[in-house]
């Protein structure tokens, strides 16, 4: 154990509502829209993925309202178990992270940049999510915040000017097939993975002890709340615009925002891509993070562990000599 | 971080110009005439022309646009034909009117309304309208307006806002298609009253006509003025008209009134029955005689009657 410690970083609960917003909306945007499902069907399946991630999360976050490391709590509890839970969180993450590094890439080509290189974007994105990984908790938490803001003004502005396109009728679900629902839900679940990065991201948090605990629990419910209800609005917004047009599309954002058609307010699929092309990037390099800090955070609990024993095993032999 | 993130959004934004093109070097398609016959479509684009001004000022003595026609056995190769026979690098996200010709009620638009909006990256509020021969609008030099579309558009809106004839953007088209209905969309023919509207010695111009439904890709026949305001009614895409009606049936007393807060509804459990109610006044606001609206209504259900056989 050395004596001088370097101070943790730390970070705010609502910086980590913040950061998990951003994850959540990116995956949201920014992945192609695999199912053909419209109206109804896709609004059931919205809900009943961020019911079944809500109650699979459960655990973790009535966890956090006790104590501030899961892994380590877990492999205090029982090694394997910790160890286990670490490596498929860490194996979840690092799958996430590649699939996030991809569909980022591929957005950006086919929405932004179509005469772009997919290599050279896709080195782009790596490079951003290394660096912010590599910059640390505090880092991602300022910026996620700062892109979270710059996100929800476009997506807002998006919103506004597609008014005079939307058409009430289009809600009118009486006729919906849900043939398609089942894969749509699990589609909407392989998206996900902020609930793992909220485990990961739990040791940052900070604040007064018992304060500290409440914030994070709050925080992540606050999160499960909001983006059920984000999730929603976007879907509502795509049915009002685009109505039976939304399931054939591969991105509907951008084919929303082509609409746009207000004063300055015109064809903001542009701006709205690059921007949340920005944030699917930094989402990236959160997961990125997350996975590093999952490991991390184990292995520092077991190389304390053998320094202490180490450091009692000598004290031992000191006392014996003398 | 903070320094960094300009840094890495300027490299995602600046990657187009390692292969950018100058505005100058593109043609830019203000309004797209696409019609298909013997096995080839046929593309006639208006394009922006730099030569009609620039800065602040735009030269109305000048033209400000230039005509350009291509042909291929797809929609992509006629608009290739028109970039190698301009020179310049096609740009349709500003087109700002697409005319479908009649060569579409024997094929399906579809493939090519596919190719305007995923690979020339048309913009999905882009109006779309029919004419038999599609190039009678790309034909006319409308004086009016700074760009080639701005007269036609301008028809369109305000015949759409006083509930005379339909108004139909790309998305109209690909969402109706999606989910299996049809989409009506105004029709232009040629006319010649239009002294000083064009540049046409004879007062050539283009006149709104009617509308077309366009089931599946597939334009079907027309409809007149009359029977396009009945199916207005009938799909709720207009509640205020203005109505021509006899009095007894006395066609030398012919009244015009405006017909507003218009609601049509069907019934279904009974076939050729629909339930119609509206108010009415005269043009100038003043109110009808009671006699006189219930002459009103009854021309208009005969209006949607008429329109009730074609649905």
């Amino acid at each position: 154990m050395t004596n001088t410690e370097r101070k943790p970083p730390q970070i705010s609960a609502a910086q980590l509502f913040c950061m998990l917003m951003l994850s959540r909306l990116s995956a949201e945007i920014a992945f192609p829209l695999s199912g053909t499902g419209y109206g109804g069907e896709t609004l059931l399946a919205l809900v009943i993925a961020e019911v079944i991630r809500f109650l699979l999360a459960l655990p973790l976050i009535i966890y956090s309202a006790k104590g501030n490391n899961f892994y380590r709590a877990a492999y205090r509890k029982n090694k394997f178990i910790g160890w286990a839970s670490a490596g498929i969180a860490f194996l979840l993450l690092a799958g996430a992270v590649v699939k996030s590094l991809f569909h980022t890439a591929v957005f950006a080509q086919r929405c932004l940049l179509p005469k772009g290189s997919p290599v050279v974007l896709t080195l782009i994105v790596a490079g951003f999510a290394v660096y912010a990984a590599v910059m640390g908790a505090e880092a991602l938490a300022r910026s996620g915040t700062l892109f979270l803001v710059a996100a929800a003004i476009i997506t807002a502005a998006v919103m506004l000017a597609d008014i005079p396109y939307m058409k009430f009728e289009a809600m009118d679900f009486s006729q919906s097939q849900y043939g398609g629902l089942i894969d749509d839900i699990i589609e909407r679940l392989l998206r996900g993975g902020d609930y793992l990065i909220f485990a990961a991201l739990l040791p940052f948090v900070a604040s007064k002890k018992e304060k500290r605990r409440l914030n994070a629990c709050g925080a992540s419910l606050f999160f499960a709340l909001f983006s059920t209800l984000a999730g929603v609005l976007l879907c509502a917004f795509y049915c009002l615009t685009l109505r039976e047009f939304y399931g054939m599309t591969e991105y509907p954002f951008f084919a929303a925002a082509s609409l746009s058609d207000i004063a300055l307010l015109k064809r903001l699929d542009g701006g709205g891509a690059a921007l949340w092309t920005l944030c699917a990037a930094f989402r990236t390099g959160l997961m990125l993070f997350a996975a590093w800090s999952v490991i991390s955070q184990l292995v520092g609990e077991v190389r304390g562990k053998t320094a202490s024993a180490s450091d009692n095993a000598k004290e031992q032999g000191s006392a014996t000599a003398e | 971080m903070k320094k960094i993130i300009p840094i890495i959004a300027a490299m995602l934004l600046l990657t187009g110009c390692s292969d950018n093109t100058e505005l100058g070097d593109r043609a830019i398609i203000q309004a797209a005439a696409i019609d298909f016959d013997r096995g080839e479509y046929r593309v006639s684009a208006l394009l922006f022309s730099s030569g009609g001004g620039g800065g602040d000022t735009i030269d109305a003595s000048q033209d400000n646009v230039i005509k350009v026609s291509g042909s291929g056995r797809t929609l992509a190769e006629a608009i290739d034909n028109i970039s190698l026979i301009d020179g310049k690098e096609i740009y349709m996200s500003e087109t700002k009117l697409l005319i479908l010709g009649g060569g579409f009620a024997d094929i399906s638009a579809l493939p090519a309304l596919n190719t305007l909006y995923y690979d020339m990256r048309c913009s999905l509020n882009m109006p779309v309208c029919f004419s038999e021969d599609a190039e009678l609008l790309t034909d006319l030099h409308f004086k009016e307006g700074i760009t080639a579309a701005e007269k036609p558009l301008s028809m369109i809106e305000y015949a759409y806002d006083s509930g005379a004839y339909p108004k139909a953007v790309l998305l109209d088209v690909l969402a109706d298609t999606a989910g299996g209905s049809a989409t009506l969309i105004p029709a232009f023919e040629e006319t010649e009253n239009g002294y000083g509207m064009t540049d046409d010695e004879d007062g050539k111009t283009a006149v709104l006509s009617g509308s077309c439904y366009m089931i599946d890709g597939r334009l079907s026949a027309p409809f007149d003025s009359k029977m396009t305001t009945g199916l207005m009614l009938l799909s709720g895409l207009t509640d205020k008209i203005m109505l021509n009606f006899t009095v007894d049936g006395d066609n030398y007393n012919e009244y015009t009134c405006e017909a507003y807060c218009i609601k049509v509804e069907l019934m279904p459990e009974k076939k050729d029955m629909v339930k119609i109610s509206a108010r009415f006044r005269e043009r100038n606001g003043a109110a009808l005689s009671d006699e006189l609206c219930d002459c009103a209504l009854a021309a208009l259900t005969e209006l949607v009657r008429g329109a009730m056989s074609v649905m």
